[in-house]
């Protein structure tokens, strides 16, 4: 048997999963929060190098509210993420913080689409161990997360921080899907997890050219996800 | 003489899924007369497997009984009717079995070769490239576009309403090629414009003109292309002018049979 060995294009661009992490850097989290937090940040931007996939078809963004809503790490390639030392104060602007996440996963899916990109369904992680200090933007900003959702935009998971977390705003983010709450300061666990998760779904075909391209590619693969085991039960 | 080949293989998520290959292919060349088309069933519904076998065993079927000279009228009509055969085949499966026929969803790419023409039929998002006078171009790629409702089915009436049909003169045709869309990484040189990339049709061109050239190598190649970038199953059929070519038998490649 002759062998067939054609040349193949090795230059197409993967698809894309954009995934923006909202992190409560309030008060609240100043001392050991802040510093597990950041540990386990660190963590996640090796962990993520470390899957092939994940580090090329990952892209991350980190949102911090900590008295005002802050793009922390712009939209990065897994395989670039850098720690960034992250400090804690001020008040719980969460409403501000979803605005501007919605706003840049809109902005980076108008950009995939522009350069031929394909993608999966976006992220959104909203990790906070108190209530919003923004009550009247949060219920806007709540409502229009969960019509985004509805609509298959984006996949919302809210994660309260710890035994004391009011889990009450966060099921507010989510028709779809329950808040889970965060075993102690266990980050580093659910930032590897995380890192694992964007990993399963890089290495799935539930991608497509636009939004309605990928909820049929959804309806024919769902991601498997790792237990969660940062979670109490 | 045409000359044809090609494979179906799953694709590395679907392996690692446990899930079987949903594409399916198949093709035949006679004197004067010559089919290839692929098919890939919907990863969502339940019977897509058995979708794509019929639609490409029914649609083989539908292609040579016309025989010689049934097309040459207008092979446009012929080409619907082909495809209409298949849903109507495809309907009555369905009812046999107390089924919608949208579980049996399945993509479907048919070109059929005369002495005069080639006329190409797609429903759905399978890739079909024609070398013509020298160029690789793409054949009505399927639209993309946030507008775009879902991809079309052949188990769909609306699918069949809307298919794409092509009539291309056969006399500059030098090669034409059908890939289900899992190879799209791979062999397309422009994702957005749905544009060949042409080393790789050369490439192909040249293998099936080769007096070797075999489904194994090319279902090998499939299986070995494992950095595909989509995951999802695979097919390729490639039919060359090939003027001392032996007549090859009908054959069919890919899916398993109806149940």
């Amino acid at each position: 048997m002759t062998e067939f060995a054609p040349r193949v294009n090795e230059s197409n661009p993967d698809p894309r999963i954009a995934c923006a992490v909202l992190l409560d850097t309030s008060g609240s989290m100043f001392g050991n929060p802040i510093e597990e937090l950041n540990k386990g940040f660190e963590l996640f931007c090796q962990e993520i190098k470390d899957d092939e996939l994940a580090a090329k078809r990952a892209e991350v963004a980190v949102i911090t509210f900590g008295g005002e809503a802050r793009l922390a790490v712009p939209f990065t390639e897994g395989r670039d993420l850098k720690p960034q030392p992250l400090t804690a104060g001020g008040t719980t602007p969460l409403g501000q913080a979803l605005n501007l996440a919605l706003d840049e996963l809109e902005r980076q899916k108008g950009a995939y689409r522009a350069a031929g990109l394909e993608y999966y369904r976006p992220w959104l992680f909203v990790l906070t161990d108190g209530r919003p200090t923004d009550p009247e933007i949060f219920a806007v900003a709540a409502d229009r997360l969960r019509k985004a959702e509805d609509k298959r935009h984006v996949s919302v998971f809210g994660i309260g921080i710890g035994e004391g977390a009011d889990l009450s705003h966060l099921e507010e983010l989510s028709a779809q899907r329950k808040p889970l709450r965060l075993a102690g300061l266990s980050f580093r666990e659910f930032f590897s997890w995380l890192s694992a998760s964007l990993g399963s779904a890089s290495a799935s075909t539930a991608f497509g050219g636009s939004d309605s391209a990928v909820a049929t590619a959804e309806a024919a693969e769902q991601i498997p996800l790792p237990p969660a085991g940062w979670a109490t039960a | 003489m045409w000359k044809i080949a090609g494979a179906s293989v799953p694709g590395t998520a679907h392996l690692a899924a446990g899930r079987p290959c949903d594409d399916a292919c198949g093709w035949f060349a006679t004197d004067g007369l010559a089919c290839l088309l692929v098919a890939d069933g919907a990863g969502s519904r339940p019977l897509s497997r058995q979708g794509s076998a019929l639609a490409v065993r029914r649609a083989l079927a539908a292609a040579q009984a016309g025989g010689l000279g049934a097309h040459d009228a207008d092979p446009a009509a012929w080409m619907h009717a082909i495809l209409a055969d298949v849903h109507a085949a495809v309907c009555e499966l369905a009812a046999g079995q107390g089924r919608d026929p949208g579980d049996y969803a399945t993509t479907l790419a048919v070109i059929v070769l005369t002495d005069e023409v080639a006329c190409v039929g797609q429903i759905g998002d399978a890739i079909a490239v024609a070398h013509l006078g020298g160029a690789y171009q793409t054949i009505a790629p399927a639209p993309r576009g946030e507008y775009v409702n879902e991809t079309a089915f052949v188990t769909d009436g609306r699918g069949v309403a809307g298919a794409r049909i092509t009539v291309l003169p056969a006399g500059p045709l030098d090669g034409v090629f059908l890939a289900t869309d899992g190879l799209r990484f791979k062999i397309l040189g422009d994702l957005v414009a749905t544009a060949p990339f042409p080393p790789f049709f050369d490439d192909l061109g040249a293998y099936l003109r080769s007096p070797d050239s075999s489904a194994e190598a090319i279902e090998k190649f499939l299986a070995g292309l494992t950095d595909d970038q989509s995951g999802d199953d695979k097919t390729l059929v490639g039919a060359v002018r090939c003027p001392g070519a032996t007549i090859p038998g009908a054959s069919t490649a890919g899916s398993a049979a109806v149940q």
